[in-house]
């Protein structure tokens, strides 16, 4: 435990240590006064369109975050050799790798923190300006919703990186890989969930549909939109789905790190 | 007392055997060299020894508590400064890390260079670096791989003078170079590795010319095997 507690914290020096990394939580902070001058392009409700602002701005900060720094730092573990360093006896395979993810993933949270503190910035000050009837049921559990959000999801996507990084040769192998994990991440299971439909699978071959469905079930659903939609609309959250969602995201976040750890440990460096 | 011993280590790839039945003790105080010529099997040797790459067959001892590896250098971090680079290998070893200033001045790294980021630094101070961390919290079992790559004529003599003084101080050191004078002046024994066998173990006794020349030839006589 106590090497991982070390791998992890060095992680996160590590990660701070660059400058991609200061400057995406620059704009992280910068975010919400960029979401406040876009919406002035526009005439009604304002509030809405700052943070539809936050939450693309959190998914995108998210995921540009694990390609441009996480992605580079496994990449020269792994292909320039730099584990030698950090396997180094006592050390376990399975805690540098834990090290590293948990390092990794401190770094997630504190951008979601200054993103979630962003998201309630410009709702307090919404609700401070706004009439009663124009505040359309926004409240501060909205801003959460955003950046929990696409935290979990985030963290899923380190996960699947730290996954490709278990087996992956070089910087090059896990950037395509690790791109081409995004992309199928946002991009296929909608296209499969309306691939599920019975009229649309009507006279396919069982075991194509069994294959569909058992492909959605391997890929996790990365767009919480729904939940997000309803906040921005003052709808009820239906805290149940959401719970239901956010386990399915640790599941395959678990599930990722546990291959990524049996792969690791039985490959040469 | 041994703190590293392997018996009959093999490592095969697809179409190559890297290692074929290697043995190999390193004691408390004492130095073991591995010499060969490119592709002998020397970085594989301690790549294995120490599970970075797995073996096909044979037993390895490893007293893993207390281990300081200085890998052949591909890449060092870039985003940190050596103070806490240096400051994670004194963790992981269950020192302070306040020792890190010392150790990294230990190997002639100037303070001005510290806390600055190691990308900055030249080849040579980063090799320095990399010895600091292999060396920081005066590990009991010390593995080198080519420490010596990019260090100049000083910075050479300083770590040899610092290993010296380790094994002197109990410390057991396995060494893989391609600079015989070095392996002269360092070890009591070493062994000279060829398509991954030991095929000749010389005692060095008197650390003079005279084993610097007859390594050498015995290096010529196997590479045009």
């Amino acid at each position: 435990m106590m090497h991982i507690k070390n791998l992890a914290l060095y992680s996160f020096r590590e990660l701070m240590g660059m400058l991609v990394v200061r400057i995406t939580l620059a704009v992280a902070v910068l975010l919400p006064l960029a979401a406040w001058i876009f919406s002035q392009f526009f005439l009604m409700e304002l509030t809405k369109v700052q943070l539809d602002v936050m939450t693309a701005g959190s998914y995108l900060l998210g995921m540009v975050l694990i390609l441009i720094a996480v992605v580079p730092m496994l990449g020269a573990d792994i292909g320039g050799r730099l584990c030698y360093f950090y396997l180094m006896p006592p050390v376990s395979r399975s805690e540098y790798m834990l090290g590293r993810f948990i390092g990794a993933a401190l770094l997630l949270l504190l951008l979601f923190a200054v993103l979630l503190a962003g998201s309630e910035a410009l709702i307090a000050m919404a609700l401070e300006h706004a009439p009663a009837d124009r505040r359309y049921g926004i409240s501060w559990e909205t801003g959460l919703i955003i950046a929990g959000t696409a935290c979990y999801q985030s963290i899923t996507l380190l996960a699947a990186v730290f996954f490709i990084a278990a087996w992956a040769t070089g910087f090059a192998e896990l950037l395509l890989f690790s791109i081409a994990a995004c992309a199928l991440f946002w991009i296929m299971p909608p296209v499969l969930e309306a691939m599920k439909n019975p009229f649309l699978m009507v006279g396919v071959p069982t075991w194509i549909v069994s294959l569909v469905h058992g492909i959605a079930w391997l890929l996790p659903e990365m767009n919480a939109g729904q939940f997000i939609l309803a906040a921005l609309h003052g709808q009820a959250t239906d805290y149940t789905m959401l719970l239901l969602h956010f386990l399915g995201h640790a599941g395959y976040a678990l599930m990722m790190l546990m291959a990524c750890l049996l792969m690791f440990a039985r490959r040469d460096l | 007392m041994a703190l590293l011993s392997c018996q009959g280590i093999k490592k095969h790839y697809r179409h190559k055997h890297a290692l074929d039945g290697l043995n190999l003790e390193v004691k408390a105080g004492e130095a073991v060299g591995l010499l060969g010529i490119n592709g002998a099997g020397k970085s594989t040797t301690i790549k294995t020894l120490l599970g970075l790459v797995r073996k096909t067959a044979g037993h390895i001892s490893l007293d893993e508590s207390q281990v300081g590896f200085l890998p052949e250098l591909a890449r060092m971090p870039e985003h940190i400064t050596p103070r806490s680079f240096v400051a994670l290998a004194l963790r992981i070893r269950g020192r302070g890390t306040s020792e890190a200033d010392a150790a990294l001045a230990e190997t002639g790294l100037g303070e001005e260079h510290m806390s600055r980021h190691i990308r900055l630094l030249s080849k040579g101070l980063r090799q320095r670096v990399a010895l600091a961390y292999a060396l920081a919290g005066s590990p009991r079992l010390i593995v080198l791989d080519e420490p010596m790559s990019g260090l100049d004529a000083i910075g050479r003599i300083a770590a040899l003078e610092l290993l010296k003084k380790r094994k002197a101080a109990g410390a057991g050191i396995l060494i893989c170079s391609h600079i015989v004078p070095d392996l002269v002046r360092l070890t009591d024994q070493v062994l000279l590795i060829h398509q991954g066998v030991v095929k000749q173990i010389f005692p060095i006794t008197s650390h003079d010319m005279d084993e610097v020349v007859m390594l050498e030839q015995a290096l010529r006589h196997w590479s045009s095997q």
